[in-house]
């Protein structure tokens, strides 16, 4: 009986705290309405889950703020380059940009975006409640954060963790990897001829930096020191996180060597791997069951664990506004709702990667996506990362450079076109001029 | 023909100049459009390649470097010796292909006299598939498991890794021929039509075989028309980015880093719009080099007809 009191209890208090909610947002939505009604948008995002999620909420906006929204979408690579390229210009309407956290330092520097911070404090434009500040994963709002100015809002957060095959896993009487040492050694036990034993994305440039530096801190490397600027690269700990990249290129499938984050994924959801390391926000697309023949069968788990630690890393997209918009007010209002505690449910449900703290720590959710505890772990291995003073994304304008050079020569080392030495004095030399700059 | 009288009939100034030259009033739009189209960017290219021009920076607030950009080309982390090396590979390796395989299908076509308009109206498809496309779709189709592998399944030959570091290359040819030859078939097949009947009959007439009638006589004839093809096609494939791109980015390691690559990777990764030109710079005098030793060679084989 008490039981069911309660029951009912937190029932009536999950209604109210609804309607009261609904009530907050169609307030906000009230007061947009009366201020840009009218007001036409253009986002400039690329193709991606997070673009679906914000994709679903905008009729509901438009319908009650009468702001109306078209999306420029184009490919991942196109707009990060039409981004830094022509950001600044006038002529190109774009109110706002869908910006990777890896970017987002030189965004900032070539005056490319509003900081957000005064009009966020705004409570018609962003009211604290309904858009709720304080509930975004802290390290995902912290890539969008250069000297406290906030570049944008985290929409899209992914972290880094591994993804295996429990039919597989269970028939070879195998359990998730806790070291990289365990890793290899069931690599060797799962590859076979069909089925590679592991994918990740590790194609020449900026994508084997981001993959690599998933191992370079667990081995006891570094990149690059920004207080002292300078370049951390040539050191024993990251010749033994290439080396032992190396040694995977076997287990992985023909071609390895060039694959990318969309082969990896496909590699998955086909079922022609058996274990993923990559990012967190490609698992929604595993679990779909209309897209993916694994969705199901697939377990995730924490990365494996180096000789100098188990560390991981967050990336991510976020939303900012151009500094040239016409409409500044009315575009920070939009991806603050978008992007507000209040519709990130909705958005995750639509499709859209977790960046808010309430919706990962929900049991519910917890029960319907299996890959949010593992989240949740890697997360706090980003933290311990972050504790140390390192990030797998340093926040300086000039990593978009640097992660190119150290993706260049570090996949001509995985390839054997150079020796692991060579490659790491080369990289050091190239990213101690770039700092140098 | 353009009324200049009234020009003649003021003195002094231009008039007298333009009066006895009426040539520029027909010459002068397409002078103007071409030189604003063409030699301006290029002219801003150059007076780029000697600065030290980052993205963001006005081109004149950029530090002058005179000819550092050039000198340093080879030293930093792009080389430009190993894409020029790829370039050549890639190059060469397609246009030699696609003018053998194109002549062959171009002289199987003429003696097709009913399929013929079928088989040229299906020869177009792949030219006008946009290149981005034709990159993605070559993506699946050398994957491991994807069609190539699989036709060659068929033939019992084992399957292959095409996008491997060793055949990376040889699989760029690979689409580069089967997007371009049938370009090569098309002109070369209107170009067989047309050679006059006089000098095959009169080869004929003295005995010569079908083998001899083509090496003596239609070769030398078509050879204007492939030197011209082959210009036109080393112009796209030195410039050729979009299908690199969608199926290797440039890797892996740097077996398809090609010059287009290098250069995309020079201004969109490193910012260094001042070394992007320089490249640039030596990309078009490199078209104009090939261009200049086809039009003499194009040149000689008139003077010998």
């Amino acid at each position: 009986m008490k039981l069911l009191i309660k029951l009912i209890a937190i029932k009536i208090i999950f209604l109210f705290g609804t309607y009261a909610n609904a009530n907050d947002v169609d307030d906000w939505l009230a007061g947009l309405k009366t201020k840009y009604d009218g007001t036409e948008l253009v986002f400039a995002m690329t193709s991606h889950p997070g673009t679906d999620g914000i994709q679903a909420l905008v009729p509901e906006f438009t319908k009650k703020t009468g702001i109306k929204i078209s999306f420029d979408i184009m490919g991942e690579g196109q707009l990060i380059d039409k981004t830094l390229l022509e950001c600044q210009s006038p002529d190109l309407k774009w109110d706002v940009i869908m910006i990777a956290a890896e970017t987002s330092p030189q965004m900032l520097h070539d005056n490319c975006t509003v900081p957000l911070n005064d009009y966020l404090m705004d409570q018609t434009i962003a009211p604290s409640e309904p858009f709720g500040m304080d509930d975004y994963v802290p390290a995902y709002l912290s890539l969008f954060k250069m000297d406290d100015q906030i570049v944008a809002l985290p929409f899209a957060g992914e972290t880094v963790f591994l993804t295996y095959r429990k039919d597989l896993f269970e028939e070879k009487g195998l359990k998730a990897p806790k070291t990289w040492d365990e890793f290899l050694s069931h690599s060797k036990q799962l590859k076979t001829d069909d089925v590679a034993a592991v994918v990740m994305r590790i194609g020449r440039g900026w994508e084997f930096t981001y993959m690599w530096s998933i191992f370079i801190y667990p081995f006891g490397g570094d990149m690059v020191d920004l207080e002292t600027n300078t370049a951390q690269i040539d050191n024993a700990g990251n010749a033994a996180s290439l080396e032992y990249l190396r040694k995977l290129l076997p287990y992985g499938p023909v071609g390895f060597e060039n694959y990318h984050w969309d082969t990896s994924m496909t590699a998955i959801m086909e079922g022609k791997a058996a274990m993923s390391v990559e990012a967190s926000a490609l698992a929604g697309e595993y679990e779909n069951p209309d897209k993916s023949r694994t969705a199901g069968k697939l377990a995730y788990a924490p990365l494996p664990t180096g000789p100098s630690g188990a560390y991981s890393g967050v990336w991510g997209w976020g939303l900012g506004v151009k500094k040239t918009s016409k409409n500044q007010e009315a575009a920070i209002a939009a991806i603050a709702y978008f992007t507000s505690k209040a519709k990130h449910q909705e958005y995750v449900d639509a499709g859209g990667p977790v960046s808010r703290t309430h919706v990962l720590a929900n049991p519910d959710n917890q029960a319907k996506h299996p890959y949010y505890q593992a989240t949740l772990d890697t997360l706090d291995q980003a933290a311990a990362l972050y504790a140390k003073g390192k990030s797998a994304v340093p926040k300086t304008a000039k990593w978009f450079q640097i992660s190119d050079v150290m993706g260049v020569y570090g996949s001509e080392a995985f390839v054997g076109e150079r020796t692991i030495e060579d490659a790491l004095a080369q990289m050091n030399e190239q990213v101690q001029k770039i700092l140098d700059e | 023909m353009l009324n200049t009288n009234f020009l003649n009939k003021k003195k002094g100034g231009l008039a007298p100049f333009f009066a006895k030259r009426e040539y520029l009033f027909y010459i002068g739009p397409a002078f103007i459009v071409t030189f604003v189209l063409m030699f301006l960017p290029l002219f801003q290219i150059i007076v780029g390649s000697m600065h030290k021009w980052e993205f963001g920076k006005p081109l004149f607030d950029s530090e002058f470097v005179g000819l550092r950009n050039y000198i340093e080309l080879n030293y930093g982390y792009v080389s430009f010796g190993k894409s020029l090396l790829k370039t050549s590979i890639y190059g060469f390796g397609s246009l030699a292909i696609e003018l053998c395989l194109g002549l062959l299908i171009a002289i199987l076509l003429t003696n097709m006299r009913r399929t013929r308009g079928i088989f040229s109206a299906i020869f177009i498809i792949p030219i006008v598939i946009m290149p981005a496309m034709v990159g993605l779709t070559w993506k699946m189709y050398l994957s491991y498991d994807g069609l190539v592998n699989w036709v060659l399944s068929i033939f019992h030959i084992p399957k292959m890794n095409w996008m491997g570091t060793d055949l990376a290359l040889v699989s760029l040819i690979l689409v580069d021929v089967w997007q371009w030859t049938p370009f090569f078939v098309l002109i070369l097949f209107a170009g067989l039509q047309t050679l006059p009947k006089d000098p095959i009959d009169a080869i004929r007439v003295d005995g010569a075989n079908d083998l001899q009638t083509f090496f003596y006589v239609k070769l030398p004839l078509l050879l204007p028309l492939i030197i011209i093809v082959c210009i036109l096609r080393i112009m796209e494939i030195i410039r050729n980015f979009d299908v690199v791109f969608a199926i290797y980015q440039g890797g892996p390691g740097s077996s398809t880093e090609t010059l287009p690559i290098a250069v995309w990777r020079m201004f969109m990764s490193q910012r260094q719009v001042g070394m992007g030109s320089a490249f640039s710079f030596i990309l078009i005098l490199l078209s104009f080099f090939i261009a200049f030793i086809f039009i003499n060679f194009l040149k000689r084989t008139r003077v010998t007809h």
